[in-house]
């Protein structure tokens, strides 16, 4: 039981990561929204969200990576190239885009002469993104529906709460079969 | 220190990435005009300036145009724009997901009905 509540909280802060990383994605995909300011400092700050994206999932990305030749699902498999893609353009975008910097770096004491095919390479590079960020999704669209409903579930079936403790709730949530 | 050793590794990878990157633009290729580059890395469109560089500048100019500098709420159209991409593909990749497996499940009820093959 204890284990099912691990993994309902793993699954918890994998979802609410995901969706801070998208809405971030997002947002800095539109620079005319949040400003170059927010877009640099949102840029670099997305980089370190994809940093502990991959080591939640270090376990997945191993297991394979080992067996990427072996028994292992189509499935897995185009996974696996597609996030090693998605990897490396988002590398792209955030270098080019540090190369390009017009407010986060100079505030740091960087100043770099502006080069235009970082600009280019910037761009190209945010576009692919889109689209590979639009397959991630989709490959794990199964995921993020089922466990989006079994979080609202959970949260629906607990209504009294907000006035109990939480030890009791969770106790309570835990021996619902 | 599992998880320093890690966050190593993913960071040793992205300098590979960005080394890569680095050694592209200092190639002959990348160091080419605009113009009188084969098949031209050229994103923007418009007339291009005699120094080779595209129109305008990333800090600049958007392809939507506009200045970037500045928070816009118009900048919304570009989000939702990508977020109409995201969903079409979202939508395609699922209801390819649901015809093969329709198939799939169809091919192996036909199987179980003639039975095994002698």
């Amino acid at each position: 039981m204890a284990r099912g509540a691990g993994a309902q909280q793993r699954t918890t802060i994998n979802l609410a990561l995901d969706s801070a990383i998208f809405g971030a994605f997002l947002a800095a995909t539109a620079p005319r929204l949040t400003g170059i300011a927010i877009h640099e400092w949102l840029g670099i700050a997305f980089g370190v969200a994809i940093m502990t994206h991959l080591l939640l999932h270090w376990q997945w990305i191993i297991e394979v990576a080992r067996r990427f030749f072996g028994k292992v699902t189509w499935t897995a498999r185009v996974n696996y190239v597609l996030n090693t893609l998605l990897f490396i353009v988002m590398t792209i975008i955030i270098a080019t885009g540090l190369m390009i910097s017009e407010a986060a770096l100079p505030l740091l004491g960087f100043q770099l002469p502006h080069d235009h095919i970082w600009s280019q390479i910037h761009r190209l590079a945010s576009d692919a993104a889109v689209l590979l960020i639009g397959f991630h999704v989709a490959l794990h669209w199964r995921w993020i529906v089922n466990s989006t409903r079994r979080l609202l579930r959970i949260s629906t079936r607990r209504p009294a709460s907000i006035t109990q403790p939480v030890t009791v709730t969770s106790r309570a949530v835990r021996e619902v079969p | 220190m599992k998880i320093i050793g890690r966050t190593l590794i993913i960071l040793a990878a992205a300098l590979v990435v960005a080394g890569a990157l680095f050694a592209f633009r200092q190639t002959e290729y990348a160091r080419m005009p605009g113009e009188t580059r084969p098949g031209r890395m050229r994103i923007e469109a418009g007339e291009a300036r005699p120094d080779g560089f595209a129109p305008g500048g990333f800090e600049h100019r958007n392809r939507a145009g506009g200045d970037e500098h500045q928070a816009s709420l118009a900048g919304l159209v570009e989000v939702g724009k990508n977020l109409a991409i995201i969903a079409a593909i979202v939508a395609l990749v699922v209801m390819l997901e649901r015809v093969t497996r329709g198939l799939r499940q169809r091919t192996v009820a036909r199987q179980v009905e003639t039975g095994p093959p002698s």
